[in-house]
């Protein structure tokens, strides 16, 4: 983040009306102080369903504040659904009161989308997971509509990956992940309840 | 190079197609996700310097014991979450 952009945040942290509500208050501290544990403790999924249900709460209280906006921001994010915390920055943008975090989460996520670095080994296990499934296992599983989706998705998926070089997945990861495209929405449905019906079985 | 030209242009296109999102909308997809834990989740270094900026640089050593954080996670309504909280921000002081 340009140092600029921080020094801009800091001042308009530094100008922001003290909450008045003691609740609001004890949410902001809780979320500063969950931010931070859930930091030291490697992203602790309880921590992180803590953080959710406090950044939450705080919106209920006050809509207007930036931080209940730029945690779920952060949580979308680190659950790489870029396109989500777009979308949440785009509502904050409506609703808040114009402050610098805000333009400063639309260029952090652009330069996380820019990068060919987000593609995480993770990513690749993700693809790599689903095909333990043959094309008629998951479909058996799945309600005729989702069968069908899978039907048609498999063989593509299949010889998407068959066929592509590394740096070629990696465009084609990167061109999926950059957007919540219907196509990806259907494939990640696809593929997670067709992961669950295998585990379930 | 042309190749980043095209996804240039096409994640800009994406992103500008994209409309804005309630949070309400996607609270129930969100906590799934995390009660899943089936993802691998890990912090972007750009949102970590956001983040940081907006909540904090400094380490804080954070007192939360399993009863507070069963609490925070029991919550049925925004008013026992609150309970919790001020029980976590009391350990705090």
């Amino acid at each position: 983040m340009l140092p600029q952009r921080l020094a801009e945040i800091e001042t308009a942290l530094s100008q922001s009306e003290p909450p008045k509500d003691p609740r609001v208050k004890q949410a902001l501290y809780a979320l500063k102080l969950l931010t931070a544990e859930v930091r030291s403790q490697n992203l602790d999924f309880r921590l992180l369903r803590c953080l959710c249900a406090t950044a939450y709460r705080l919106m209920e209280l006050d809509f207007k504040r930036i931080e209940s906006y730029l945690t779920l921001v952060w949580l979308f994010s680190v659950l790489r659904e870029y396109s989500r915390a777009w979308q949440i920055l785009l509502h904050a943008e409506r609703v808040v009161p114009k402050h610098p975090a805000i333009q400063a989460g639309f260029e952090s996520i652009q330069v996380l989308l820019k990068k060919p670095s987000n593609f995480q080994p993770v990513d690749m296990d993700a693809v790599a997971i689903s095909f333990q499934f043959s094309a008629e296992g998951p479909a058996a599983e799945l309600g005729s509509e989702d069968a069908l989706a899978w039907n048609t998705l498999f063989p593509l998926l299949k010889q998407v990956l068959a066929e592509a070089e590394h740096t070629t997945l990696q465009a084609r990861w990167q061109a999926m992940q950059s957007a919540y495209h219907p196509l990806q929405a259907q494939v990640l449905q696809v593929l997670r309840t067709a992961q669950e019906g295998s585990e379930h079985a | 190079m042309r190749d980043d030209a095209f996804l240039q242009a096409e994640l800009n296109q994406d992103l500008a197609d994209l409309k804005p999102l309630h949070p309400r909308t996607v609270k129930g997809a969100l906590e799934r996700v995390l009660e899943g834990e089936r993802v691998r989740a890990e912090e972007p270094m750009a949102l970590k310097q956001l983040s940081q900026a907006v909540f904090g640089a400094q380490d804080i050593q954070v007192k939360l014991s399993d009863s507070v954080l069963e609490q925070i996670l029991a919550a049925k309504s925004g008013e026992a979450l609150d309970q919790a909280l001020a029980q976590f921000a009391k350990a705090n002081r």
